[in-house]
């Protein structure tokens, strides 16, 4: 009789708690009913400011449901280079044309519907490198900290005034790095890179051993005023003025070198269709219209006019680099200066 | 169960202890715990669902109202076609007003020509979105564009998040201009306050409008895509949440309720190992506790038990003093009463038996006395008249030997005075039978100062000379006294005729009874003095042969006169 008075209790006790557990258990349910949607995984380089609007767009238009992958654009690469049996990138957006040109077997040939009205000089000769946008490197300028510095060139990098003061990112982890290091090579080399190399030694004097990690450092590094002048691409800078900030930007007299910057499907993608959408997207009218109108780029679209508040780019001195040996001298050039700001910073 | 084997008093207070003290607290505690868990648990949904559904038909009711003024706008294509006067401007505007005060929310409303050129604007500025007319299928425009009939609802991200609600003006089967209204997301701001769950409004691709959490958004302020679809309890970034979801306005927003509720877990966590904790320190400390509690209530009831156990052991002076408590105090005087009844039954039984021992050697004792008597009277008489000085002895040793026998002073003797006396008595035999009897004594010296009963050995050589010369002429009769193993030891042995051997088995078997069958009294007699007087071991054995003597052996414990 005790026992089972004992028994009753002791049941119904674990009754209430497994009816409690399955309770609550069931209190989470996921409604994934009806909802399988294509989805892109897009590694990009770009700022994450630059991305929100073009993509919440392409969701809404397309109903493709995006992830977004932030880096930049050596590590990105490394990245898809690692994953290229399995590959989880769709889509690289973002990186040089000169920095990706040599990685150009990680990606798929495509060609947008939209190429015809792309400008002749950013057609998709390639075939895996799509250009998105014009980005000429400039120089950043914080304003409230110049004082009576004068900035129009590199060689105003010289002053000994600046030392220290300089952002620069490492040309092996950033393209728009690289892409100033090619214009350095040239602008100051008068058009044989060779000779640009005694301007780097001089440059990487004036950076102090202060060499960043990303393009993002670069320009953030400016606006907080860590730095009082920056090597970096139009864009970054352009959004700040935009914004109000007391930032300037100049280009160098020396010759600004206006690289386009690419979107390309990564080869194998697992998406493959929504890759090809979104590369119509991207340099579709709307969505160049967009990155004119609202986030400050050059449109690699001929349709496209540049936002009045950039300088046209025939005020500017423009200075063109030979692809084909930029292409091949890619890694030199990065061990290069690899070498030199070592050298310097041993002594 | 029967099999069980009967467990002490004390185990099985301590058994009840635990098992009607602890096992029922700790399941009533655990069930309290279960109770107020489903309780929190009930809450935390019914709060969320309610904060959910409050902010859902706000929002839904305001978004309604607004589309249908933008869908009853929209019914008019002469906003385009015509340009608008004083009049129905002041109408337009009136009605926004009466729509901002009706649902406390305002919005701007815009109307464009199908060239994105602005026909009314309700504010100064035509917001971002809306300025560029060279860009057409962009945002809130494409929508509409892609659905001119119906209401389009379109979350812009911008600097601030703006609902934009749109519908396409139809004229003639063609979209001749679009009329938009813009909800800023600041005008929810204070709703959102108002509610204790956090909340995201985000559309249908997650994207938020309207937020006062930031931990569920990801890098481009999109709501986490792993619980988009989620509902429920559920864990994110290590932390707990309670999360619910509504698609309202067909799907197009969705409003995400979230209820924090780490800390709570935690203290149930913590609450949970606590009571564990506690429960096990009880359970161990009322182990012991309940074991000398136990062993404190049931002290009496051992003394009880064990003061029977020696009683059952024959010790009568274990009486009991209890005073704990009335009961067991009743108990304890009964048993002391009990147990001097019993003392007293002992001591009166003890004492009549010795009575009836002591008749009895007394009765034993005497029976010697008239054949004696008669014999060595019978014999003075011849004597005297042919020997005086034999006849003379025979008196001395008679008078010698009665005077022994009627001294009642002591029962028992020493050794060496005893056969003093046994040889007087010796002495008469010897002057009766003369040369036909003949006799040794051999006693060990450190015998002779040890008690024996008096008058045992006459006995026995009465005996011996009463069945030995049935067939002989004369008789030898050897007497030995000595100590073995412990015991005093006499051997009387004749060459008289012996006995035969059905009467010594007779004998024998005679001497185990209490009483006497036989007419053999002597030995008998002899035997059972010695048994009622020592108890235990001792007594009489015989062995004969016929025609070869008879030895009688007497078994004695040693016995010394502590007086002396």
């Amino acid at each position: 009789m005790k026992r089972k008075i004992i028994i009753t209790v002791i049941l119904s006790f674990f009754i209430i708690l497994l009816v409690g557990y399955t309770i609550s258990k069931n209190n989470h349910n996921v409604l994934t009913s009806g909802h399988q949607r294509d989805e892109l995984v897009i590694y990009s380089s770009h700022p994450l400011d630059f991305l929100r609007p073009l993509i919440e767009e392409f969701e809404s238009k397309t109903g493709i449901l995006v992830t977004v992958v932030s880096g930049g654009t050596g590590q990105l690469i490394e990245r898809i280079e690692e994953e290229q049996d399995n590959p989880y990138a769709d889509i690289l957006w973002g990186g040089s044309l000169s920095s990706l040109k040599s990685q150009s077997y990680l990606f798929e040939e495509y060609s947008s519907i939209n190429e015809d009205a792309i400008q002749e000089e950013f057609k998709n000769n390639e075939g895996m490198l799509t250009k998105f946008s014009d980005v000429p490197s400039i120089l950043m300028v914080n304003t409230d900290l110049i004082g009576n510095i004068q900035i129009n060139g590199y060689k105003d990098l010289l002053n000994p005034k600046l030392k220290g003061k300089i952002a620069y990112c490492n040309p092996a982890v950033s393209s728009s790095a690289y892409e100033h290091l090619i214009n350095i090579l040239y602008a100051m080399g008068n058009g044989n890179p060779d000779e640009g190399w005694d301007y780097v030694k001089l440059l990487c004097d004036n950076l102090d051993g202060k060499l960043l990690k990303s393009s993002t450092e670069v320009y953030r590094g400016v606006e907080n005023g860590e730095f009082v002048v920056g090597l970096i691409f139009e864009e970054a800078a352009a959004a700040l003025v935009a914004n109000g900030e007391n930032i300037k930007i100049v280009y160098m007299e020396e010759g600004v070198l206006s690289t386009p910057d690419c979107v390309s499907i990564v080869k194998n993608s697992p998406h493959m269709e929504s890759a090809r959408t979104f590369i119509d997207f991207v340099t579709g009218y709307e969505a160049q219209t967009m990155v004119t109108t609202e986030l400050n780029r050059r449109s690699v679209r001929a349709d496209v006019k540049t936002p009045k508040y950039l300088k046209a780019k025939d005020e500017i001195k423009i200075i063109h680099a030979d692809d084909e040996l930029v292409y091949e001298k890619k890694k030199e050039w990065i061990q290069k200066f690899k070498e030199i700001f070592l050298d310097i910073n041993e002594e | 169960m029967k099999k069980n084997k009967i467990r002490s008093f004390s185990d099985n207070i301590r058994q009840m202890f635990i098992l009607y003290a602890i096992i029922p607290t700790f399941l009533i505690a655990c069930l309290c715990m279960a109770l107020i868990l489903g309780i929190w648990q009930y809450t935390v949904h019914t709060t969320n669902h309610s904060a959910n559904a409050k902010i859902s038909n706000v929002l839904e009711k305001v978004v309604e109202t607004y589309a249908n003024e933008v869908s009853r706008l929209s019914k008019d294509a002469t906003l385009i076609t015509e340009p608008i006067d004083t009049d129905k401007l002041v109408e337009i505007k009136r009605s926004m007003y009466k729509l901002s005060s009706k649902t406390k929310y305002a919005a701007k409303l815009y109307i464009l020509d199908s060239e994105l050129n602005s026909v009314f604007s309700d504010y100064n500025q035509m917001p971002g979105f809306l300025i560029d007319n060279t860009c057409y299928d962009w945002g809130i425009i494409r929508k509409i564009r892609e659905n001119p009939q119906s209401i389009s609802l379109k979350i812009t991200t911008g600097k601030e998040q703006v609902l934009c609600i749109g519908t396409g003006i139809q004229d003639q089967e063609e979209v001749a201009g679009y009329i938009v209204v813009t909800i800023p997301a600041k005008e929810f701001q204070l709703l959102l306050t108002q509610v204790s769950p956090q909340t995201i409004i985000t559309d249908e691709n997650g994207w938020v409008y309207l937020t006062n959490n930031y931990d569920f958004q990801d890098l481009l302020g999109r709501f986490v895509r792993k619980y988009e679809y989620s509902e429920g309890f559920i864990q994110y970034k290590a932390k707990e949440y309670y999360l619910l979801q509504n698609s309202i306005c067909n799907g197009m927003l969705r409003v995400y309720t979230i209820t924090s509720h780490d800390m709570e877990s935690r203290m149930f966590y913590i609450m949970g190992v606590f009571i564990l904790f506690i429960f096990t320190a009880i359970v161990i400390i009322t182990y012991f506790i309940s074991g000398k509690v136990a062993k404190k209530s049931t002290r009496d009831i051992y003394k009880i038990a064990e003061a029977f156990e020696q009683v059952k052991k024959g010790n009568l002076e274990r009486y009991l003093d209890i005073k704990s408590s009335a009961e067991f105090k009743e108990i304890g005087e009964a048993y002391n009463l009990m147990l001097d009844g019993l003392k007293n039954n002992i001591k009166e039984n003890k004492e009549l038996t010795r009575y009836a021992a002591f008749a009895q050697v007394k009765q034993l004792e005497a029976q010697f006395n008239p054949h004696f008597l008669f014999n060595t009277l019978d014999n003075i008489r011849f004597m005297s008249k042919i020997d005086s000085e034999a006849s003379d002895k025979m008196i001395v040793a008679l008078s010698t030997l009665l005077r022994y026998s009627l001294s009642d002073a002591e029962e028992e003797i020493q050794v060496e005075e005893d056969i003093r006396y046994t040889e007087s008595y010796l002495t008469i035999l010897k002057i009766r039978f003369n040369r036909r009897f003949t006799y040794e004594i051999d006693i060990e010296e450190k015998v002779k100062k040890y008690l024996i009963p008096k008058l045992m050995m006459q006995s026995i050589i009465e005996n011996a000379v009463k069945y030995g010369y049935a067939e002989e002429d004369t008789l030898h009769v050897a007497i030995k006294g000595f100590e073995k193993g412990g015991n005093l030891i006499f051997i009387c042995k004749d060459s008289g005729a012996g006995i035969r051997e059905d009467t010594l088995r007779q004998i024998r078997e005679n001497l185990q009874s209490p009483v006497n069958k036989t007419n053999h009294h002597g030995i008998y007699n002899i035997h059972r003095r010695i048994q009622l007087m020592y108890h235990g071991d001792y007594g009489v054995t015989l062995e004969s042969k016929l025609g070869e003597g008879t030895v009688v052996t007497l078994t004695l414990p040693i016995r010394m006169n502590l007086d002396l």
